[in-house]
């Protein structure tokens, strides 16, 4: 009875311990994103001292922003974003596949392939610029897609590869004992029980390349290839910083990020809950 | 339907010999159980047979057609898995008509087929579930459907009933070998499990360390065991060993000899192995003298487990009526009838012993 007593106790606490932890968390995460969304909207965004919530209230900033040109980074983003993460997931599930089932170098690969993330980006970056200029690929969408891949591909892979280990062989073995070629298994067994994989893999490599910096401000140069965040940065001016508009980009760069991972909530959380999917 | 032969099939996985050269013909419509302890190359070799793994070397024919280079798919046989192995987010009825989809069959016929199976495992009800909704014994049963839903060269299970309880495995054993007969279809039914084997098998291969030890009916097995390791794996309780000699047809064991054994060479005997039943507790002239530590009850039959003075552990099958006492001393007679005799190399010495024992009586 007692020992009944006291563990509930101590779940109530280990309870209440991670709810205000999530608490402060969120804190920690809205916070910066709510002063964005009220800079965006304020008369004076610049007051000071700073008001969190302005006083006056105004659309003026995401009109100039809408007619000033910022729709042709969102289109490159939307571009370049889209292609080099369709690609990452397209490759990235094969190669799991065949890494997790054919274990090639005893696991040594996911090792070299996770290893060229342990490089700082500007390292990759400054040797891809000089292949770049050669091959005529400086501030273009190809360049930025196919540099994107030198992310997309390691991370998707690895995120994959975690998700196929859960799928046991002999449902694969089964499938085939049934009459079905390999590549018949791996549309109507593997590939429908690591859909939340390809789900998560797809929304991380997605915002990974939509918020990339770094090797969007060396490859590209104008608007015809450069990205919101080359954008954004551009708001920080000699001049001062242009809150109010830089609040109204950044609330318009991270709308869609946001309507996916709502959309596809349920299927990352299955994908990361580890639920059984063995037989 | 047809007979399957393995011809000196072999199996190695970098250094380890896992299947040595194993030869079996499988008869048309047989039901075979491989057996052996875990690690024995029992479901390897039957991994080969379904080609799900390549063999190092040898012959699989099924009639007189090699399949070795045949994928799975090619070869038409169906499997129950030990992990069962349903597609978790398919419907039982999509688990059950998978083959028949893969072979093309128009949906009405594949319709009709798995509604016939499913009455016949009596999983009707359970047609529109997934197999996460489902019980282990009805996740079996779905199994079991997947298998038998098409008209397979051959059944090939793999410890299907290891995870089920024991009341539920009988049951299904049961089905398991009516459905067998019913359709005739060769069966290879891997297991570690003595009286599994015992239960459902025409003949029994026993394999230990890549090798077979024995293939032969259960009683053949029981009775007649080829060497030593038969003779200690088959039966429950195990066998009694007990050392012996045997020279000029003299056959000496524990305090007793037999004379007159008739013997082909000069085979050296090592051990003599007792089942419970060729054991008894007499009341004089025995053969060994052993404490009764206690009495096991198995259903109407009752063990004596016993001590000898060696401090070796003997159980004996006790059909008398007079109570015994545990702690109390007890004297013991061989039956030479049902004894069986093993050489130092622990194969079986074939040595008349009834013959020996009829010349003694006349």
């Amino acid at each position: 009875m007692d020992t009944d007593d006291l563990t509930s106790y101590s779940r109530l606490f280990v309870r209440g311990t991670l709810v205000v932890l999530a608490l402060a968390w969120l804190c920690w995460i809205w916070i910066p994103v709510g002063w964005d969304f009220f800079r965006g909207l304020a008369v004076h965004p610049q007051t000071a001292p700073p008001h969190f919530v302005p006083h006056q209230l105004t659309l003026v900033h995401y009109q100039q922003l809408l007619t000033g040109g910022f729709l042709t980074y969102v289109r490159n983003s939307a571009i370049v974003t889209t292609t080099s993460t369709v690609i990452s997931i397209v490759v990235a599930t094969l190669a799991a596949y065949s890494i997790n089932r054919y274990n090639p170098g005893d696991g040594q690969v996911m090792m070299f392939i996770l290893g060229m993330r342990f490089l700082p980006p500007i390292a990759v970056v400054i040797p891809l610029y000089m292949m770049f200029l050669k091959f005529h690929l400086i501030d273009s969408w190809y360049g930025l897609i196919v540099a994107y891949l030198t992310i997309g591909i390691p991370i998707s892979t690895w995120i994959m590869l975690i998700f196929f280990r859960r799928v046991p062989v002999a449902l694969e073995e089964a499938c085939w004992i049934d009459g079905w070629s390999r590549l018949q298994t791996l549309r109507r067994v593997v590939l429908p029980l690591v859909a939340p994989g390809i789900a998560s893999a797809a929304i991380i490599t997605a915002i990974l390349m939509w918020n990339e910096y770094t090797m969007a401000l060396v490859l590209t140069t104008t608007n015809s290839a450069q990205t919101i965040p080359i954008y954004l940065a551009g708001f920080v001016t000699t001049r001062g910083i242009l809150w109010g508009q830089m609040g109204a980009a950044t609330m318009i760069a991270i709308t869609p990020i946001i309507v996916i991972a709502f959309l596809l909530q349920e299927r990352l959380v299955a994908g990361f809950s580890l639920e059984g999917s063995d037989g | 339907m047809a007979s399957i032969t393995l011809d000196a099939l072999r199996k190695e996985f970098a250094d380890v010999v896992a299947v040595d050269d194993v030869e079996l013909t499988l008869e048309d419509g047989e039901f075979l159980v491989l057996l052996g302890p875990s690690g024995c190359g029992k479901s390897t070799t039957l991994r080969m047979i379904a080609g799900l793994e390549e063999p190092t070397g040898g012959d699989l024919r099924v009639g007189s057609e090699s399949v070795v280079a045949k994928p799975p798919a090619a070869r038409n046989f169906a499997m129950v898995f030990q992990q069962i192995a349903l597609y978790p987010h398919m419907s039982v009825r999509d688990n059950i008509s998978s083959p028949l989809r893969a072979d093309g069959i128009d949906t009405a016929a594949i319709d009709r087929q798995v509604e016939e199976t499913a009455r016949t495992l009596d999983i009707e009800s359970l047609l529109d579930r997934r197999p996460g909704e489902l019980s282990g014994g009805q996740q079996q049963r779905v199994a079991i459907g997947r298998a038998l839903v098409r008209e397979p060269e051959a059944f090939l299970l793999d410890e299907p009933f290891s995870k089920l309880d024991q009341k539920l495995r009988t049951q299904l054993q049961t089905e398991l070998t009516r459905l067998q007969e019913e359709m005739g279809v060769t069966t290879v039914f891997v297991t570690h499990n003595q009286e599994e084997a015992m239960v459902l098998a025409d003949r029994i291969a026993i394999m230990n360390d890549g090798s077979l030890e024995q293939v032969g009916t259960p009683s053949e097995v029981y009775e007649h065991p080829a060497n030593r390791f038969v003779a200690d794996f088959i039966g429950n309780p195990t066998m009694n060993f007990f050392d012996a000699s045997l020279s000029e047809g003299t056959l000496s064991v524990a305090d007793t000899t037999l004379d007159g054994v008739p013997v082909e060479g000069s085979p050296e005997v090592a051990e003599l192995a007792a089942r419970p039943e060729d054991l008894a507790l007499v009341e004089e002239g025995g053969s060994f003298e052993a404490t009764l530590e206690f009495v096991e009850m198995r259903g109407s039959t009752r063990y004596l487990i016993c001590t000898n003075d060696a401090g070796e552990e003997l159980t004996v099958r006790y059909d008398g009526d007079a109570s015994v006492t545990e702690g109390e001393r007890y004297a013991f007679a061989f039956d030479f009838g049902g004894v069986d005799l093993f050489a130092v190399d622990g194969e079986r010495v074939s040595a008349d012993l009834e013959a020996a024992l009829a010349t003694h009586s006349t």
